[in-house]
């Protein structure tokens, strides 16, 4: 099991899984080839290039059978929430009730990608009125009305009020559909209020994870919607969620928080590059609801981390040691994005994917509810985007990126104005260059226009480096 | 400090604004040509508001328009208001109050005065009897058809659309844009103003206006079923920014309402010409042969 580390197209897989039986290869009940999952429907696998590890399979088989488990909470009787845009908050309370899992709906949006367009809940998205001029995240309403991704949840809890324009339309329309949804209100983060001549009368600033501030009025809202949202789960689970049994539930999600740092501090850090950029990304997207198995998502992140400090201590990365390092910002609606940047010479850095609240830790030291609050309104799309690209500036440095890459994403009513000042912050903070990209869902037409804008990117950035060095 | 406050959204008071001792100017995007993705009333109330040293409120009612803020020149100037979308929450509303409380202070940071009440109570008087002749529906001439207009606001030009239904033989019978009726917050109660004046302001604003950005939506869907029936409406035309998810998300619905509806985005280009205008003329122009 131990061949040295490689990126490995699809077709591949099917003679490295045989080698890895050979060789003993234990697997949880959720494993199995990658095939299997082609076969049964998500297309885009076969395109795709992957971590030959097996660590790297087992991420795979978590994320790509959580419709199975689903449907097993779904037979045993357990409570199923479906958590619906605050991406990292609402699941922390779900998972510290017994017989409850949360999912996010919203990552529906990936079927276009991994199902094609042409095959996936589009259509039934389009026929209830959300037609391709949305975000990809309409796929989330083909996905309820068809049933074949998920089952319905017992309950839909969902954030309105700073949110994405295009999300919050189209949960409005599942409720109009049928859906009942019970609604939250997160406020637009705001700095505190500054004293006017008077240093008493200025807000109190509470501090955020991830190092902003809010003022503690928003904090004790926030916390106040939260509570209304502990009695829903309550009334729905038939359970107490009472601030100890809450306390339990953020230090079960700190340490997968922690043990996701690490895992980023090593692969974005490391002189070698020990984990491609699309395992990565996967990896980090667990943190948002533990792809509905909190304990397997642990193990899994465990086995990712002992294999990056392997290839570590063994000087072996997937990448060549003078790939570009670049820090991207927003998920991609296709995956093979992710591919595309290391085929042109780039190797991510660090990456702000709209959920950073969901990798910081979550404060231990005050009340749960608080403590929520506080992950909630440190969400990066909840406040102003020049506080975002100023984290992204501070990682970036930290991380020594090379260069930025914003990749919009089509319909998304956030990426109209933030490209630009995320742009302009990066580049006057750390005169890096920036590329702005859109990545649809299917980006195979728009491949060799990507290809060569990235290439260009890098281009720029290994001249700059070598400016630099002389 | 020009004393002038520029502020777009129906859910800003301008009395408050006034009481505050500062001018409020509801400002028109400009038509303006923006790119991919970007929401051209945003961008045009971004360039109409810019520039100059007035202050701008702008608020949370709509994701571009919150965003686009920060595009706007001149840090300091500039107040983003949080209008809360849940309008069924006792929390919401109590933070909308703060939010009127918190604009209060800049505007008093802005050179602006702290209203006695006595004088808060008079300005929104004299508010609520301007506001009067505005709820009066337009008189309706026999035979004609009539047309409500939906959506979000109308921008400086777009008038030619009312224009053009005129001259097609059609009236504007309802006009649900966010420039329209639709938005006029509900008469103060004489009797409540005099104990709490603010708390007023929020009951005709935030706990009455329908919008497509609050939640849940049976508010305004409750709205415009009640005031297409009302004004006897026979078509609608649903008119929106181009990338508006919100109103156009509301196109199902409204369809499901027995009326022909005809969807009309403003894109990019100048009001009243180029294709957008024919688009649009060409839709309208179909939408009314449907029915007469």
């Amino acid at each position: 099991m131990t061949s040295p580390p490689a990126r490995i197209p699809f077709e591949q897989w099917d003679r490295r899984y045989a080698d890895l039986l050979a060789q003993g290869l234990h697997e949880p009940p959720y494993g199995g080839p990658l095939r299997r999952h082609l076969q049964a429907g998500d297309d885009r696998l076969a395109q795709l290039c992957y971590d030959n590890s097996p660590a790297a399979l087992r991420l795979w088989n978590f994320l790509l059978t959580e419709g199975d488990r689903l449907r097993q909470a779904r037979a045993s009787g357990d409570l199923i929430v479906g958590t619906m845009k605050d991406l990292g908050t609402v699941p922390v309370m779900v998972y510290a009730m017994d017989h409850a899992v949360a999912f996010y709906p919203d990552g529906a949006w990936w079927t276009p990608c991994m199902m094609h367009a042409s095959t996936c809940d589009l259509a039934l998205a389009a026929a209830a009125g959300l037609d391709e001029s949305f975000c990809p995240v309409r796929a989330m309403a083909g996905a309820f009305l068809s049933g074949r991704q998920f089952p319905r949840p017992d309950l839909l809890v969902c954030s309105a009020g700073a949110t994405c324009d295009d999300f919050s339309a189209i949960a409005a329309r599942l409720e109009t559909l049928g859906y009942p949804i019970f609604w939250w209100e997160i406020c637009a983060r705001r700095h505190p209020e500054a004293a006017q001549g008077k240093p008493s009368e200025g807000e109190e600033a509470v501090a955020l994870p991830g190092g902003g501030t809010a003022p503690r009025s928003q904090v004790q809202f926030v916390a106040g919607e939260l509570e209304r949202v502990r009695a829903q789960l309550e009334s729905a689970a038939g359970q107490t969620l009472d601030d100890a049994v809450l306390a339990r539930g953020i230090q079960a999600a700190n340490e997968i928080r922690r043990r996701l740092a690490e895992i980023c501090r090593l692969a974005f850090g490391s002189k070698i590059c020990p984990l491609p950029a699309l395992e990565m990304l996967i990896a980090q997207m667990l943190a948002i609801h533990f792809c509905s198995d909190r304990a397997q998502t642990l193990e899994v992140l465990t086995e990712l981390l002992v294999e990056i400090r392997r290839r570590i201590a063994a000087g072996q990365g997937v990448l060549p040691p003078d790939a570009v390092r670049i820090y991207w910002v927003n998920p991609v609606a296709d995956l093979r994005a992710m591919n595309l940047l290391e085929d042109c010479g780039g190797r991510l850095c660090g990456n702000d994917l709209m959920f950073a609240h969901a990798t910081d830790e979550i404060p231990e030291d005050v009340p749960p509810l608080e403590a929520l609050a506080r992950c909630a309104l440190a969400d990066p799309m909840v406040g102003p985007a020049d506080d975002r690209a100023a984290r992204i500036c501070r990682e970036a440095r930290a991380l020594h990126a090379q260069a930025v890459i914003v990749s919009r994403i089509a319909g998304a009513s956030h990426c109209a104005f933030e490209g630009g000042v995320i742009s302009r912050r990066v580049g006057a903070d750390l005169a890096l260059p920036v590329l702005e990209i859109e990545v649809p869902s299917v980006s195979d037409a728009l491949a060799p226009s990507l290809r060569t804008r990235i290439e260009a990117l890098i281009e720029t950035a290994r001249r700059g480096a070598e400016r630099s060095r002389t | 400090m020009s004393g002038r406050v520029l502020y777009s959204s129906p859910f800003v008071p301008p009395e408050w604004i006034e009481a505050h001792g500062q001018s409020p100017v509801r400002v028109l995007s400009l038509p303006t040509v923006a790119g991919a993705g970007v929401c051209p009333i945003a961008a045009g109330f971004a360039q109409a508001a810019g520039g100059g040293d007035d202050t701008i409120v702008v608020t949370t009612t709509c994701d571009q328009m919150r965003r686009a803020s920060e595009t706007i020149d001149g840090a300091g100037r500039v107040f983003l208001m949080n209008v809360p979308a849940l309008w069924d929450n006792p929390a919401s509303r109590q933070l909308y109050r703060r939010e009127l409380l918190r604009l209060g202070r800049f505007l008093i940071g802005r050179g602006g005065r702290s209203p006695d009440p006595n004088s808060l109570i008079r300005t929104m008087i004299e508010h609520e009897d301007r506001r009067a002749s505005q709820r009066a529906f337009l008189p309706v001439a026999p035979g004609a058809a009539r047309v409500a207009l939906v959506g979000g606001p109308l921008r400086l030009g777009d008038e030619w659309i009312v224009q053009m239904l005129e001259s097609r033989g059609a009236c504007l019978a309802l006009d649900a844009t966010e420039t329209g009726q639709r938005t006029l917050p509900t008469p103060f109660d004489r009797a409540r103003l005099d104990v709490d004046p603010v708390g007023e302001l929020v009951r005709a604003y935030f706990d009455t206006i329908p919008d497509a950005f609050r939640r849940p939506l049976s508010m305004l869907h409750q709205y415009l079923s009640c005031a297409l029936n009302q004004r006897g409406i026979q078509a609608i035309v649903l008119i929106r920014g181009i990338w508006c998810d919100l109103w156009h998300s509301q196109l199902s619905w409204l369809r499901q309402c027995g009326r022909p509806v005809a969807e009309v985005d403003l894109g990019g280009s100048a009001s009243g010409a180029g294709c957008d205008a024919a688009r649009i003329r060409t839709r309208i122009e179909a939408l009314l042969e449907a029915i007469q």
